[in-house]
């Protein structure tokens, strides 16, 4: 891909239409895989020899906990590229991922909660891992609260991707939590794929999991971004020309 | 049939995830639904003005 059509692809009118056209695909595939990987969790992967049926909390946990940080890394990145060249595109994805990226970091931290509580015997602990997802989630609400707070749009966006930014600095935090410090969460079980410290009868709904789970999340932000790249162009012309489609 | 569907001790804790987890997988695309179909309007009705 050269530079010509990423300018192409990046446009506002580009962009939209492909975002909407890309939308139900990747919705329609991320259920199918989503619902795979639960019938392969919930009901043919054996129990797991310690933690009995509660570790398939885990085909809800891991996927959840995994995109609250990958949607926290593309936040920045398309902060950065709108804050380098304007991008209203850029922007415009920012802003889409924060709040289905706090879903995700909640659901993360209920679906732990839901497990810790009978592995651990309680369902929170201030160790390491919980607190900087925690703090993962302090940060996407404040980057929506930010947003909302301030009323001009270019102020906004600009204000909020520096928290972004900023906010960069926890991902590692999080991911190495377990390894710079004792805690009580368990180490990484899947990113070492050469030597995944799971069995591969449990191992494979765990991947259509984090596949389905990843594609519906772009799905759902094809169709958020898509909406805040209209109101940004609402002068130009192809809004005036997209509205005037519906209408007819 | 039941015995498919049972988690054992951990039948709370296990379909309260699956429970939750749909709901927040839901939500998340209908919010984000419901505001494009509110900014589609906000931009109808701002065309309009300048018309």
């Amino acid at each position: 891909m050269n530079l010509k059509s990423i300018y192409k692809y990046g446009s506002p009118p580009h962009y939209f239409k492909l975002s909407l056209q890309l939308e139900y695909w990747l919705l329609g595939s991320g259920v199918i895989l989503i619902l795979i990987g639960m019938v392969g969790g919930l009901f043919i992967a054996p129990p797991d020899y310690q933690m009995g049926d509660a570790f398939r909390i885990i085909y809800f946990h891991v996927p959840s906990a995994y995109l609250s940080m990958s949607g926290y890394a593309c936040m920045a990145v398309a902060s950065v590229i709108g804050l380098v060249w304007r991008s209203n595109v850029a922007f415009s994805i920012a802003k889409t991922i924060a709040p289905v990226g706090a879903a995700f970091t909640f659901l993360a931290l209920v679906t732990g909660m839901l497990w810790g509580k009978p592995m651990w015997g309680t369902a929170w602990v201030w160790d390491a891992r919980l607190t900087s997802e925690l703090i993962l989630l302090l940060i996407y609400l404040a980057y929506i609260l930010l947003h909302q707070s301030i009323e001009d749009r270019s102020k906004a966006d600009r204000s909020s991707s520096l928290l972004a930014l900023v906010g960069v600095i926890n991902l590692p935090i999080i991911h190495y939590s377990v390894v710079w410090w004792n805690t009580l969460h368990q180490g990484s079980t899947i990113s070492k794929f050469d030597s995944p410290s799971i069995a591969s009868e449990m191992l494979w709904p765990l991947i259509f999991m984090i596949f389905g789970y990843t594609i519906f999340f772009v799905g759902v932000i094809c169709r958020g971004s898509a909406g805040e790249v209209l109101i940004r162009e609402k002068r130009s012309k192809w809004v005036r020309a997209f509205i005037e489609g519906i209408k007819s | 049939m039941n015995n498919i569907f049972s988690m054992g001790p951990y039948n709370f804790y296990v379909w309260l995830s699956v429970i939750i987890s749909i709901l927040v997988l839901l939500f998340s695309y209908l919010a984000v639904y419901k505001r494009f179909n509110y900014q589609v309007k906000q931009v109808k009705s701002s065309i309009k003005e300048t018309e």
